[in-house]
């Protein structure tokens, strides 16, 4: 339905959506009085009602991927930091010897190793400063297009360093 | 600059149209500055003060956005101290997080309950392994560099 009545300028805004912050931008209104109220998880009664569609269908804008991407690295690092944590428990040898075991299999895993830890640190250390900023200043860093913008910032630093180490050896 | 930007665009558009709330909009200073701003939303939001557990875990992050590089540039020689601390701050780190996760994403009591306990026994056997990693071995940073490091020419521990 979506490609038979839609103009082909319409189909071009849409999929500008996820990277134009003034499409957002428009829609922001003035900040009225309010209070943050949360429902706590306890006060869910056990009957639930299913939740009508949206991830299927809507278009994410930007700073929603940064932000599940933050989370799924924050997440993978945790699995690292405790699989090696836990690994080493009841480890006969020392970490270089599995690292080096690990490396001799195929040519190709030193770089694939390197960026597989590069890339989720760097974007969790970068997205992270980026949330701390906004913890302390608000009212100042948290608006829509600076949202876009530091979210711009944080893609490529993120590429250029993980990719940077990632075929670098020292 | 953004903000008065930002305003004029949205109330000037939203003028020139021909809408049902054209006549009635009103106008308001096309700049604020952030003192101004910083005021308003201080006097029309009031939130909860934050818990003592949501200060250990925004001190938690500060500390290990200026402890990770550190580590890395001290590593091997100067980073005992920077490892120890962060033998306590990184399962910390984890698991106020992932408390969070499982609490946004699990409702069901049983489940989530039984989902923090098995985060919580992770993080203490995490912590222990640690431990082990900075007195037996190389220590936590200089385990994060054994992946760049060309062990057949330097050694592991230099």
């Amino acid at each position: 339905m979506l490609r038979t009545t839609l103009s082909i300028s319409a189909r071009r805004a849409i999929i500008g959506a996820t990277f134009r912050p003034h499409i957002i931008a428009r829609c922001a209104s003035s900040t009225p009085s309010y209070t943050i109220v949360e429902t706590k998880p306890e006060e869910i009664k056990k009957k639930q009602y299913p939740t009508s569609p949206h991830l299927t269908i809507y278009r994410l804008p930007l700073p929603a991927w940064l932000s599940i991407t933050f989370r799924g690295t924050g997440m993978a690092l945790s699995a690292v930091f405790a699989g090696v944590g836990i690994g080493m428990l009841g480890a006969s040898h020392e970490l270089v010897y599995y690292i080096n075991q690990l490396q001799q299999l195929s040519p190709l895993l030193p770089a694939l190793m390197k960026f597989a830890i590069a890339f989720p640190t760097t974007y969790h250390f970068v997205a992270g400063a980026r949330h701390l900023m906004w913890d302390s200043k608000p009212w100042q860093f948290l608006t829509i297009r600076k949202a876009f913008a530091s979210g711009y910032i944080v893609m490529g630093l993120t590429a250029v360093i993980s990719i940077a180490l990632a075929f670098t050896t020292f | 600059m953004f903000r008065s930007g930002l305003l004029a665009a949205s109330t000037t558009r939203m003028m020139t149209r021909s809408s049902p709330l054209a006549g009635r909009m009103i106008v308001r200073a096309a700049s604020t500055t952030a003192t101004q701003q910083r005021q308003t939303n201080q006097s029309t939001t009031s939130s909860p003060a934050p818990s003592t557990i949501y200060k250990i875990y925004h001190y938690s992050s500060y500390s290990l956005l200026a402890l990770m590089p550190l580590g890395w540039a001290l590593a091997p020689a100067y980073s005992m101290p920077i490892d120890l601390v962060l033998n306590v701050i990184i399962p910390v780190h984890t698991y106020l997080g992932m408390e969070a996760i499982i609490g946004d994403y699990i409702y069901a009591p049983a489940a989530r309950y039984s989902a923090k306990a098995a985060l919580a026994v992770v993080t203490v056997l995490m912590t222990l392994g640690l431990y082990k990693l900075n007195t037996k071995d190389v220590g936590i940073s200089q385990s994060v560099k054994l992946l760049w490091k060309d062990t057949t020419t330097h050694s592991a521990r230099k």
